[in-house]
């Protein structure tokens, strides 16, 4: 049985989407977290802006890990595929494989408040 | 640490004399050696220089195995001529050793996240330290499950931490042989090993004809006195 991982999306005021996770990211569920961004990026195409121009801002969209405790390279393949489009928010547990890995090198990383 | 409240005659000397209790917190990781006299009375030497000896000899082996650790307090405090009383010794070493078997599915990851985790708890190091540990033996199991079981489902895993004083040692078993990495293959695939040699001090993957081993050694700094 996979790990248990919540996944959510919504919209921020501006338009924003931002996928929330909650739970711990693994090789067992990285599969869903991947598809989750994969979503998000696609209800923020251009193609999507057209159909509702409150969609799209710029292409980007947050990614909250503000409730994962536990993010290794399985996670970590997922989000370098979406690299250029996201802005992270994770909390300081997670510091440390976002700069070894290099993501936090090339991605906008925002530390959470907690 | 000598312990040395709770010190009473000898016993069978008084019948009605009461005897002292002392009570002391052994802090995590910390060894304790309870020994008979025999260990350290010398005819015609202080006794507390046995003792010293005794402790000496415990606090230089701190990185060894309990059963090393017996054979060196053994050979280092034994006379030339050979012990001449009778001599017992309880070594106690908190925590004890992890061993833990899981079959080779990515779903046993949680599970076995939760055991460590909590064994970790029982090391006293810093949350940091406990989450570098999780991501650096997830990776060495992600890897024993991925590459290691490609060709034989149904294999087995075998996770073992051992603690000293000072260090952390970590050993992943599987079946299996990793693949080297091929031309092609996506980069980021790369990410698992990097966080293994960033978070741990060693790594050694060794392949051999059962299977592949990962060896991994964390030096632990915040300590406690001995």
């Amino acid at each position: 049985m996979a790990t248990p991982l919540e996944l959510s999306t919504r919209r921020s005021p501006d338009g924003t989407p931002v996928v929330t996770a909650v739970g711990e990211i693994d090789m067992s569920n990285a599969g869903r977290f991947r598809d989750a961004l994969s979503l998000a990026a696609a209800e923020n195409s251009p193609a999507a802006a057209e159909s509702s121009p409150a969609a799209a801002v710029g292409g980007r969209f947050v990614v909250d890990l503000t409730g994962v405790e536990y993010l290794d390279s399985a996670g970590i393949n997922a989000l370098f595929a979406y690299s250029a489009c996201i802005e992270l928010i994770a909390s300081p547990l997670l510091a440390p494989v976002l700069t070894v890995t290099g993501l936090s090198d090339i991605t906008s990383v925002r530390e959470s408040q907690d | 640490m000598l312990l040395d409240g709770g010190r009473s005659l000898p016993l069978a000397i008084r019948q009605d004399a009461g005897r002292t209790e002392a009570a002391y917190l052994l802090p995590p990781r910390s060894t304790l050696l309870l020994y008979t006299d025999g260990l350290v009375e010398r005819r015609g030497r202080p006794l507390t220089d046995g003792i010293t000896a005794a402790g000496t000899a415990v606090r230089d082996a701190s990185g060894s195995s309990l059963e090393d650790l017996a054979a060196q307090v053994m050979t280092r405090l034994a006379p030339a001529g050979g012990y001449e009383d009778d001599v017992a010794i309880v070594l106690y070493h908190h925590p004890a050793p992890l061993d833990i078997v899981f079959s080779a599915e990515s779903g046993q990851l949680a599970s076995v996240r939760a055991r460590l985790r909590s064994w970790l708890s029982n090391c006293d190091i810093g949350a940091k330290t406990v989450q570098d540990v999780l991501v650096a033996v997830g990776e060495a199991c992600a890897n024993a499950i991925e590459h290691g079981h490609r060709h034989s489902p149904g294999q087995q895993v075998r996770l073992r931490a051992v603690s000293t004083a000072n260090q952390l040692r970590l050993t992943i078993t599987d079946t299996g042989r990793w693949r080297t990495s091929q031309p092609g293959d996506c980069p980021h695939r790369g990410h698992g090993i990097a966080l293994m040699r960033a978070l741990m001090q060693q790594v050694t993957i060794e392949p051999g004809p059962a299977g592949t081993t990962v060896d991994m050694y964390l030096r632990i700094t915040h300590g406690y006195s001995a």
